[in-house]
């Protein structure tokens, strides 16, 4: 049996890291001797397809997002609370790193909307979601605003030790900040290494985006005519058909891709037989 | 929650601070990303650093009256409610002219009626440009042009204005201390001793076309009013 002749067979037997394998089943070992341990990193985990992704999820756990971040333990509050002044965060919120991105899904994960966390075989399962995970609380959310919402509402921002109120500033500390900032940007524009940028004319960056718009559509031609001279290579019984006229300057170059890409060059079809939609009768 | 105002507030003209702003512009901005990104959680300070790296400006803009970052921060200015030094503080700053125009809104909205008047009327001096967003377009104004708009007209970037009293009836009460002092008040006193005319006529004899204009104007006045006197 030429195993090698047959195109849908798997030609080499599948193989596993054992490694890796062996390290988790001695994690799952010591989770089992240690109780329960619900802080484990967030993993794709126990999938049975795809052991790869599955690793990869493991070994690289998630960084502490901002939103996530506890209050310190002594931060000061308002009277007669225990938790901390609500504070503004510094980093921008991730919402777009995952744009573009394709994940394949279990079709009940598109309505999770809480992570089932079982215990199987010592190892917490995550069962995946769609969209943001809220680790604090627990919930799936499906749209940047949601989760905007979410993390910057109450119940998330109790479980993190924060209340809603802000704290009062000073005229001070106003004056200061004020001050802080008026200085650099003196220091930015008074710094010895900045260059100097020219004075700016208006009509050579016109000339230049003229210049560089023509070079481009320039090039979209020659492209266009050799990917032409590719296909009439291909087929040389096909008589050559007339080249579009060179494309005017006013023109949007893109009509006329849409005119070649969208069908055949009508004078190909008619030797090929097909004459269009028109019938012979009057 | 995250749009409430804060709770030791006070309520300025009889009501909620944040009522200021009509309640779609209010929730066109709650619903807006700059407010739910960038204007959760700020202190006064940290207003004053948003301020600062504010470029324009203006209302709701666009088919979906998107907030401008302006409005978003005079509505976060309304929900803490900074005290009066630090509102003077945003005013009186002349390194950020932005962060002025937003002292110069916030407290024509909040404060009291003289406090108005003697707070913005110094932003007449001030010439500088700037960048204003209107719903379909972009528009250059002036500094002393939003302090002349924020003082006499009922609406700006969207958002009615609180009722101001007329300025000789604050001076007739008490609470002003009286004309409007112009900043060119010591530059005639020296010149001209005192006298508007003669510092008209000065400078239209070293060749002001505007004063010679000016002169013009009130040669002619002065002459139809005597014929009127004759008829």
């Amino acid at each position: 049996m030429s195993s090698i002749d047959k195109k849908h067979v798997n030609v080499e037997r599948r193989t596993w890291d054992k490694e890796t394998y062996e390290a988790r089943a001695r994690s799952r070992a010591s989770v089992e001797e240690s109780g329960d341990d619900h802080n484990k990193p967030k993993a794709a985990a126990a999938r049975a397809d795809g052991p790869s992704s599955l690793l990869k999820d493991e070994l690289e756990p998630e960084e502490e997002k901002e939103e996530f971040a506890k209050a310190d333990e002594g931060r000061i509050g308002p009277m007669g609370s225990e938790r901390a002044f609500l504070k503004a965060r510094s980093k921008r919120v991730d919402l777009e790193s995952k744009v573009g991105s394709s994940e394949i899904i279990d079709p009940d994960a598109a309505s999770a909307t809480r992570a089932k966390v079982d215990k199987k075989d010592g190892v917490s399962k995550c069962s995946d979601g769609v969209g943001w995970y809220c680790k604090v609380c627990d919930c799936f959310l499906k749209d940047s605003l949601t989760y905007l919402d979410h993390i910057n509402g109450r119940k998330h921002q109790r479980k993190l030790g924060y209340t809603m109120r802000v704290q009062k500033s000073t005229t001070d500390e106003v004056s200061g900040v004020l001050q802080g900032l008026a200085k650099r940007k003196r220091d930015r524009e008074n710094d010895p290494d900045r260059e100097m940028m020219e004075p700016v004319d208006f009509e050579e960056m016109i000339r230049n985006k003229d210049a560089k718009a023509a070079a481009r559509k320039a090039e979209r031609a020659r492209r266009r005519e050799e990917r032409k001279r590719k296909e009439r290579g291909e087929i040389p019984d096909a008589p050559k058909p007339a080249p579009p006229p060179p494309p005017p300057e006013v023109n949007d170059g893109s009509e006329e891709e849409g005119y070649e890409e969208g069908g055949i060059d009508p004078a190909l079809a008619a030797m090929m037989g097909i004459s269009g939609f028109g019938s012979s009768k009057k | 929650m995250a749009n409430l105002t804060d709770p030791l507030a006070a309520a300025v003209h009889g009501t909620n601070p944040q009522n200021l702003v009509e309640y779609i512009t209010r929730q066109k901005i709650y619903d807006s990303l700059y407010w739910k990104e960038e204007c959760f959680g700020l202190s006064a300070s940290d207003v004053a650093t948003k301020a600062v790296e504010l470029k324009a400006l203006g209302g709701s803009y666009g088919g979906n009256s998107k907030p401008t970052r302006f409005l978003c921060l005079i509505l976060k200015m309304l929900q803490i409610q900074p005290e009066e030094g630090i509102v003077e503080q945003f005013l009186e700053n002349e390194d950020f002219k932005y962060v002025r125009a937003l002292g110069a809104f916030y407290l024509r909205l909040t404060g009291r009626p003289s406090e108005i008047f003697e707070l913005i009327e110094p932003l007449f001096n001030d010439h500088r440009k700037l960048r204003y967003r209107t719903p379909t377009g972009w528009v250059i104004t002036y500094m002393d042009q939003l302090a002349d708009e924020l003082l006499h007209q009922d609406r700006y970037c969207g958002i009615a204005l609180p009722h101001l009293p007329k300025r000789d009836v604050l001076e007739t009460a008490g609470y002003l201390d009286g004309p409007r002092q112009s900043p060119l008040a010591p530059l005639i006193e020296d010149k001209a001793g005192g006298s508007p005319e003669r510092m008209l006529e000065l400078m239209a004899e070293s060749g002001n076309e505007a004063a010679i204009a000016a002169l013009d104007e009130r040669k002619k006045r002065k002459m139809e009013a005597e014929e009127k006197e004759q008829k």
